[in-house]
């Protein structure tokens, strides 16, 4: 056999089933070198990788929402529940994790954004629209209360960290949720629950409205 | 990159620490998809798309994980990235294969979904299957490739280490992780293919 073929065969083996299992010395120079792919490249990956573990997560739509919470909150414990960060939300959605965050906890309401941003957030986590609109109805009683209660929340800032504000601001949402009514939506929402049905239709995510 | 492989990270990690699983994600991407289009000559798409499979293996069994069980993380991982691109390349082979059949027969039957995996189906819980040291032929081995696997095998592991290394970097880069000059990393790697020519050669006269 020629020194040629003897080459072939061994990249041949070294790719197959046939190789020995990689050892920590030949990993550990592979992250050693400088060689990577490019930055673009991961951030593909991590999309992708994101939309593989939601989809794992419902597999079929979540037509009902257990317990009482908003849609920022849901679409937070669901997140959590599947044991990604906003980081990761944020990539497959192509924005900075600060938006997740804002969704998250109601500063950007799902009637504010694009029918969209709405419909990716919605179809990545399988929500039927029948939970959306429950889950909006909630989110839209709870904004009404809710600016009261962070008035209050204001008024000890002071002795409060970051982090120690945030969990409250969680604590006193998902209180709120709970004791507030679901009301009558408004034209607002109305107009974004339909534009949600279309939207969810033309990207044939039609199981999420029918 | 020994941070990730510290015996605290990782058990962040195997607790579903989603910061610390993102910290690994940065970190070892770039030298994960690096090696799966380089050893494997994988087009970018496909190699996306295989890490991509392989990290959800792992962000489902790394609760699993063993520390103590002889690899460490980063080698665990690259394994399942390993394991993950033979799995594709294979249906890939079956496939054209069964493409291929299908038209000499003139029954070729157009399926556009045969080709792809569909998008919300997953794997079941992986479990790693490493071929055992020295393994035994296996049914689908072709004798080259058994011969070639036996003589592989019977290398020192600095000679065995060399050559999976070369699949993916240069020599300058195996000189400057070995700690030694371009010019003797070259010199090492030719040494060490002679050796599996010579170990080669021998395991077909032993057959004879």
């Amino acid at each position: 056999m020629s020194d040629e073929d003897v080459s072939k065969l061994l990249k041949e083996m070294l790719r197959s089933e046939h190789a020995p299992p990689l050892t920590d010395s030949v990993v550990d120079a592979f992250l050693s070198s400088e060689a990577e792919c490019s930055n673009e490249m991961v951030d593909r990956v991590r999309a992708r990788f994101v939309e593989k573990v939601l989809a794992d997560l419902h597999r079929d739509p979540v037509k009902r929402v257990e317990g009482k919470l908003s849609f920022g909150r849901w679409v937070e414990q669901a997140r959590e529940g599947a044991r990604l960060s906003r980081h990761d939300l944020g990539s497959v959605l192509g924005k900075e994790q600060s938006f997740v965050e804002s969704v998250e906890t109601g500063g950007t309401q799902p009637w504010h954004m694009n029918s969209g941003e709405l419909a990716r957030i919605v179809s990545l986590f399988r929500l039927h629209v029948d939970a959306v609109s429950d889950l909006i109805l909630r989110s839209f009683a709870l904004n009404n209360v809710r600016l009261r209660g962070e008035v209050l929340a204001r008024s000890h800032r002071g002795r409060m960290s970051l982090e120690r504000g945030s969990s409250t601001r969680r604590a006193l949402d998902m209180y709120l949720a709970r004791n507030v009514s679901g009301g009558e939506p408004n034209e607002e929402v109305s107009e974004c629950l339909n534009a949600l049905r279309d939207e969810l239709r033309r990207i044939e995510a039609t199981d999420l409205v029918d | 990159m020994d941070d990730l492989n510290n015996r605290a990270f990782v058990d962040q990690i195997r607790r579903g620490d989603t910061r610390a699983f993102q910290t690994l994600f940065d970190r070892l991407l770039p030298k994960l998809c690096n090696f799966l289009t380089t050893h494997f000559d994988l087009r970018p798409h496909d190699a996306e798309e295989i890490a991509s499979d392989a990290m959800l293996k792992v962000h489902k069994s790394v609760a699993r994980f063993d520390p103590d069980g002889g690899a460490k993380l980063t080698t665990w991982i690259f394994e399942i990235a390993r394991n993950t691109t033979i799995d594709h390349l294979r249906r890939c082979t079956a496939q054209q294969n069964k493409a291929a059949g299908a038209a000499a027969s003139g029954e070729l039957h157009l399926d556009a979904g045969a080709a792809d995996e569909p998008k919300n189906k997953t794997e079941d819980s992986y479990e790693m299957a490493c071929p055992e040291e020295g393994a035994e032929d296996s049914p689908d081995m072709s004798p080259q490739m058994s011969r070639m696997r036996r003589a592989f095998d019977s290398l020192s592991e600095q000679d065995r280490d060399i050559l999976r290394m070369r699949r993916v970097m240069e020599y300058d880069e195996i000189a400057k992780v070995e700690n030694i000059s371009t010019n003797y990393a070259r010199v090492r790697h030719v040494r060490a293919e002679e050796r599996l020519r010579a170990a080669y050669e021998k395991e077909k006269k032993d057959e004879r």
